[in-house]
C-alpha cells in the first residue's frame, strides 16, 4: 500500500533547523495521501521519518504490521525487535484513536502519528504525536508529544530504514548510499 | 388595382420568383434537418426536476447504463464464466465504454491482514473444474449480487456497461450499442441468449425508427393523397397543384424548423406527414371552387378572383382555427410538444398562404375546362350527400337523439380512460428492444430504474449509524413492494465492510456510531473510488438509491414512486430528504404532466376556436352549432379509447388539440355557404349547402383520413394510435357536419319560429 511518489532532493529549502531533508515523498500516492516518508540528516544521525496524518490510521498501522510480519520472519534475526516495534506501534495508535474518538461527529477525524527510525550514535525508534500545519501544500511539524522510545539493534533499525525507503520512496541501497553515506558507516 | 388583381396580373412573375428563391433556401435547410440523439426535448423544463437530474448526473454520473443479459445453460461453470469474461473484456475495450460490471469483475470485501480488503467475487481460476461450486457459494454468501448481476436461478448474468462521460456528444453511444449488438450476434446461439436494454438503447432505436418512418411515411402520404386527388378531380392539375401546395408547405416548415436549430424527435417526426395532410384542404377548396363555381365568368383571371373572394374569409378562419388548435400545444411544458404545436401552426398558416396565392396564380395560366358532367362530383358522392341532407331535414329530432345517445354511451367510456406512458410498449412487440427488455424483466432483474437522492436536510454527512440504519430499513420496505425487484445503495457495501473488518460472518450493519464513522473513513481512503462515486458523494452528504422495477408504464410506476416517497417520509423522518429523479422518473413525471396539460390546452383550443367562429359569424347560435358537433367526435374517440383500452400517452394525448382545429374547418365552410344560401327556408338552404359544399368537405375529409392513416405504418404504437384515431375522428366529424349541423340548424329555426325576413334584417341564423 505504501507506494510513493519521490520528490527531488531538497538542500537549503528542505532544511528545518538542524535537520536536512535528503528525500521525501507522499504515501501511498498523492490522490490517497495518508502521510509522508522523509529521509533526514539530523546532526550526526540519519532518520527515516514516517509522518502519518489520516483518518484510517488503524488500517495504515495494520499494513505496517503486515509488512513487518513479511520482512521479519519468526526465528530470524530481528524478529523480536519487530514484535516490540509492532506492539509499541499498536499501543501508540490506540492512544491516538482514543483522543480522536472524543471528538464530535463531523469534526476533523484525522489522526497523526510520527514514527522515526534513528541511526546514529544511538539506534532508536521513537513514536510521537505530532502537531502539524499545512501551508502552500507543505506539511510541517510544529511540535511533537513523545509517546514511546525503543532502543533496538542497529541491524534491525538500519535494515528497516532501507526497506522503508525502498518501499515508500523507491530508493535502492545504492541511491541511499549516495544520499546518506553516514547510514552505512561502521558496517 | 386591388392587391389581388396585381397578384393575379403583373405581380405573378415577381411573386413566383420570390417564392422560388425562398423555397431554395428552405429546401437547403430542410435537407439538413437531423434526428435528436438524446431525449432532451422530450423532457419538461420543470426547474426542480432539472435541478435534481443535474445533481444526480454531476454527483453520481449518468443513469443510462446499458444492461446486457447473458443466459447460458451452465452459467457458473467454466464455459459460462469464460463467455462472461470474454464479453466483459470485449465490451470494456470498446471506445466510449468506461467500465463493465459483471460477475467476473465484481469484487467483495474480505478480511485481510490489515482489515477489509478487496477480492474477486469469484476467485480465479475461472476454468477450474470446481469453479461452479465456488461461484455458487460466493453468490450465496453475498446475496446482494442477485437480481443485479445474476438471476436467482443462476442461469442468467447481467453485465452493466457504463459509458464514458462525453458531454454534448451522443453519437458515440450509438456506436457502442452497435458494437455490443455485433458481439451479441457473434456470441449468441448454441443455448446462449444475449439481450440488451437501457435508456440509450431506446434512444438509439427510436432515432433509427424515426428515420425509417420519415423515409416511408412521407412518400406513402404523397402517393395516397395523389391517388385520392386523382380519383376526386380526375385531372392532372387537380393532383399537381394541391400537392405542390403541400410540398412547399412541408419544405418551408421543416426548413424553418431546422433554421430555428431543432432536430426531429419521436413527436416532431409526425410533422412532415401531418403537414402533407393538413395543407391539402385549402388547395382542394380553391381548385374545386375554380373548377365548379362561377360558370358564367369567361375571363380566367376574373374566375380565379371570384373563387378567391368567395373562399377567402372562410378559408382564412379555417386556417386560423387550425393554427389555434395547434398553437394551444405551445402551452405545454415539454419542448417537443411546444415545437410540434408551433410548427404545425406555422405549416397551417403557410398552406393557407400558398393555397390562396400560388394556386390561384397557377390557375390564371390555365383555361377553364368546360362545365358539365366532367366537373361534377361523382354520382355516388352526390347520392350520399342527398341522402344525408334528406335525413337531416326530414328527421332532425331522430338525428339529434341518436347522436346524443351515442355521446352518452361514449361518456361511459371516458372514466375508463387512463394515462400511461410506457417507453417499452411504445414499440411494437416484434421490435428487438421490446423483446430484449421483456426477457430481462422475466429472467434477470427489473429493466427500469428509478433513482433517489438521499441526504440530510441540514446538509451534513450521512456518516452516522442513524442514517444508514434508516436507509437499510427503507430499502427493506421498498423491496417488499410488488413492482420492485431490488435496490442498490451504499448499505450493502457497509455491511460487507463490517463483515470483513469485524470477522462477524454475517452481513449486518455495525452497532455503533464510531464504527460507522470509521467505515466511512475507510471508504474515503479506499482505492475503488470510481465504483463508490456511483453510490455516494465524495463528501458523504448525498447518497444514491437505485430502485429497479418491472417493465411497466407511468400508470403503475407513478403511484409506486409516490408510495416510496411516503415510505421514506415515514421511515426517514423530517431530518432527511429522499427525492426521486433519474431518466425514468422524468418520463413518468412528464407524461402525467403532459396529459394534464393536454386537457388544459384542449380547453384553450376550444376557447380560441369559439372566439374565432364568433368573430366570423357574429352569431351565438352559429358559434354553438359550429363548436358542439366538433367536440362530439373527439368525445366519442376518447370514449372508444376508454372501452378498447387504448391509453392516453405522449402521442394520443395530442389528438384533441390537433383534431379540433381541423374538423371545425368543414363546419365553417358549411355554415358560411348556408348563410349565403339561406332565403327564409332552412331545409332548402341545407339541401343546397350539402350539395355545394358537401363534395369538397368530403374530399378534404377523406384525404385527411387516409392521409393520417398512413401513419398506421409507423414504428411507434402512439404514432399508430394517433394516426388511426385522428382519422376515425375525421370520419365522425364529417358525419356530424352532414347530419348534426343541418339537423341543429333546422331545429333552431323551428324553435325560433323564424321565417323569411331574417336574412333581410341581417339576423339569419
Amino acid at each position: 500500500m505504501l507506494s510513493i511518489l519521490v520528490f527531488a532532493l531538497v538542500a537549503a529549502g528542505g532544511t528545518v533547523d538542524t535537520e536536512r531533508i535528503l528525500a521525501r515523498g507522499v504515501v501511498p500516492e498523492p490522490a490517497r495521501r495518508v502521510g509522508e516518508v522523509r529521509l533526514i540528516e539530523r546532526g550526526d544521525s540519519i532518520v527515516v521519518q514516517t509522518l502519518l496524518y489520516t483518518k484510517v490510521l488503524k488500517r495504515v498501522v495494520g499494513e505496517i504490521r503486515g509488512k513487518e510480519e513479511r520482512n521479519w520472519l519468526p526465528g530470524a534475526p530481528g524478529y523480536d525487535e519487530s514484535r516490540r516495534f509492532v506492539a509499541a506501534l499498536e499501543a501508540a495508535r490506540e492512544a491516538v484513536w482514543k483522543e480522536a474518538a472524543r471528538l464530535e461527529r463531523g469534526a476533523d477525524r484525522e489522526q497523526c502519528l510520527l514514527i522515526e527510525f534513528v541511526a546514529g550514535p544511538r539506534h532508536v525508534v521513537t513514536l510521537a504525536v505530532p502537531e502539524i500545519d499545512r501551508k502552500d501544500g507543505e506539511v510541517r511539524i510544529t511540535a511533537t508529544r513523545p509517546l514511546q522510545s525503543l532502543d533496538l539493534s542497529a541491524e534491525y533499525i538500519r535494515r528497516n530504514m532501507l526497506l522503508i525507503l525502498d518501499d515508500s520512496l523507491h530508493l535502492g541501497e545504492g541511491e541511499v548510499r549516495q544520499l546518506a553515506p553516514r547510514l552505512f558507516e561502521g558496517r | 388595382m386591388t392587391p389581388l388583381s396585381w397578384l393575379l396580373g403583373r405581380g405573378r412573375v415577381p411573386f413566383l420568383i420570390a417564392i422560388a428563391a425562398l423555397s431554395v433556401f428552405f429546401a437547403v435547410q430542410a435537407s439538413r434537418v437531423g434526428v435528436e440523439r438524446n431525449n432532451e426535448s422530450l423532457r419538461s423544463e420543470d426547474a426542480e426536476q432539472l435541478q435534481n437530474q443535474e445533481e444526480l448526473r454531476r454527483t453520481f454520473g449518468s443513469d443510462d447504463d446499458l444492461l446486457l443479459s447473458v443466459t447460458h445453460p451452465r452459467l457458473l461453470g467454466p464455459q459460462g464464466l469464460r463467455l462472461l469474461d470474454e464479453l466483459t473484456r470485449a465490451i470494456a475495450a470498446i471506445d466510449g465504454v468506461r467500465r463493465v460490471y459483471g460477475l467476473t469483475t465484481a469484487k467483495v470485501l474480505v478480511p485481510g491482514a490489515a482489515g477489509a480488503e478487496e477480492a474477486p467475487l469469484i476467485a480465479p481460476p475461472l476454468d477450474a473444474g470446481e469453479v461452479e461450486e465456488r461461484a455458487r457459494r460466493a453468490l450465496d454468501e453475498n446475496p446482494d449480487f442477485t437480481a443485479q448481476l445474476v438471476s436467482a436461478d443462476r442461469h442468467t448474468a447481467g453485465l452493466l456497461v457504463e459509458f464514458e462521460d462525453r458531454p454534448g456528444d451522443f453519437r458515440y453511444r450509438g456506436a457502442v450499442i452497435d458494437r455490443v449488438r455485433a458481439l451479441m450476434r457473434e456470441k449468441g446461439g448454441g443455448g446462449v441468449e444475449l439481450h440488451l436494454t437501457g435508456v440509450s438503447v431506446q434512444t438509439a432505436d427510436v432515432t433509427a425508427f424515426i428515420q425509417r418512418d420519415q423515409n416511408l411515411l412521407i412518400p406513402l402520404a404523397v402517393v395516397v393523397l395523389g391517388v385520392l386527388l386523382a380519383v376526386f378531380f380526375r385531372r392532372v392539375l387537380g393532383v399537381v397543384l394541391p400537392l405542390a401546395v403541400n410540398g412547399l408547405t412541408v419544405l418551408w416548415t421543416v426548413g424553418a424548423y431546422h433554421f430555428a436549430g431543432y432536430e426531429l424527435n419521436a413527436i416532431t417526426s409526425l410533422l412532415p406527414p401531418l403537414l402533407l395532410v393538413i395543407s391539402l384542404a385549402v388547395g382542394v377548396h380553391v381548385f374545386q371552387r375554380w373548377l365548379a363555381g362561377f360558370p358564367d365568368i369567361a375571363d380566367p383571371v376574373e374566375r380565379v378572383e371570384a373563387a378567391l373572394r368567395s373562399l377567402s374569409l372562410p378559408a382564412f378562419f379555417c386556417a386560423l382555427t387550425t393554427m389555434q388548435g395547434f398553437l394551444s400545444l405551445a402551452a405545454n411544458d415539454m419542448p417537443a410538444v411546444q415545437r410540434f404545436g408551433i410548427f404545425a401552426a406555422l405549416g397551417a398558416g403557410l398552406s393557407f398562404f400558398f393555397g390562396m396565392t400560388l394556386m390561384p396564380i397557377a390557375l390564371t395560366y390555365v383555361r377553364r375546362p368546360p362545365a358539365g358532367r366532367e366537373v361534377a362530383p361523382h354520382p355516388w358522392m352526390m347520392a350520399v350527400l342527398e341522402t344525408a341532407a334528406r335525413i337531416s331535414t326530414r328527421r332532425p329530432v331522430a338525428v339529434l337523439v341518436s347522436f346524443s345517445l351515442l355521446t352518452v354511451v361514449a361518456g361511459f367510456g371516458l372514466p375508463r380512460l387512463r394515462s400511461n406512458t410506457d417507453l417499452v410498449r411504445f414499440l411494437k412487440s416484434d421490435a428487438q428492444l421490446y423483446r430484449d427488455t421483456m426477457f430481462i424483466d422475466r429472467h434477470l432483474t427489473g429493466p427500469l430504474a428509478v433513482e433517489f437522492l438521499f441526504s440530510r436536510v441540514d446538509g451534513k454527512p450521512l456518516a452516522s449509524l442513524d442514517a444508514v440504519r434508516r436507509l437499510e430499513q427503507l430499502e427493506r420496505v421498498v423491496r417488499e413492494r410488488p413492482l420492485v425487484v431490488t435496490t442498490a445503495s451504499i448499505v450493502p457495501v457497509l455491511r460487507q465492510l463490517h463483515r470483513a473488518e469485524s470477522g462477524a460472518g454475517r452481513l449486518v450493519l455495525p452497532e455503533d456510531d464510531e464504527q460507522v464513522a470509521y467505515y466511512f473513513d475507510l471508504l474515503e481512503a479506499a482505492p475503488a473510488q470510481d465504483f463508490l462515486r456511483r453510490l455516494i458523494a465524495s463528501d458523504f452528504t448525498r447518497a444514491r438509491v437505485s430502485v429497479r422495477i418491472r417493465a411497466v408504464g407511468s400508470y403503475e410506476s407513478a403511484p409506486l414512486v409516490a408510495a416510496i416517497e411516503s415510505d421514506a417520509r415515514r421511515i426517514l423522518g423530517p431530518e432527511y430528504r429522499f427525492v426521486p429523479t433519474g431518466t425514468l422518473y422524468h418520463v413518468i413525471h412528464d407524461s402525467d404532466r403532459l396529459v394534464r396539460e393536454q386537457v388544459e390546452s384542449f380547453g384553450l383550443a376550444i376557447a380560441l376556436v369559439v372566439v374565432a367562429i364568433g368573430v366570423l359569424f357574429r352569431s351565438l347560435r352559429f358559434t354553438v352549432v359550429a363548436v358542439i358537433p366538433n367536440v362530439l367526435p373527439i368525445l366519442w374517440t376518447f370514449g372508444l379509447m376508454g372501452y378498447t383500452g387504448i391509453e392516453l400517452s405522449t402521442g394520443t394525448a395530442m389528438i384533441a388539440s390537433a383534431v379540433l382545429g381541423l374538423t371545425v374547418d368543414d363546419t365553417i365552410h358549411y355554415l358560411a355557404h348556408y348563410r349565403r344560401a339561406y332565403a327564409g327556408d332552412s331545409a332548402a338552404a341545407i339541401r343546397e349547402t350539402t350539395r355545394a359544399v358537401g363534395a369538397p368537405v368530403t374530399i378534404t375529409s377523406v384525404a385527411l383520413i387516409f392521409g393520417f392513416w398512413v401513419g398506421c405504418f409507423g414504428s411507434f404504437k402512439p404514432t399508430v394510435y394517433f394516426s388511426l384515431l385522428t382519422g376515425l375522428t375525421f370520419i365522425t366529424g364529417v358525419v356530424c357536419d352532414l347530419f348534426v349541423v343541418p339537423a341543429t340548424l333546422l331545429l333552431l329555426e323551428r324553435a325560433s319560429g323564424r321565417g323569411g325576413n331574417e336574412r333581410a334584417a341581417g339576423t339569419a341564423p
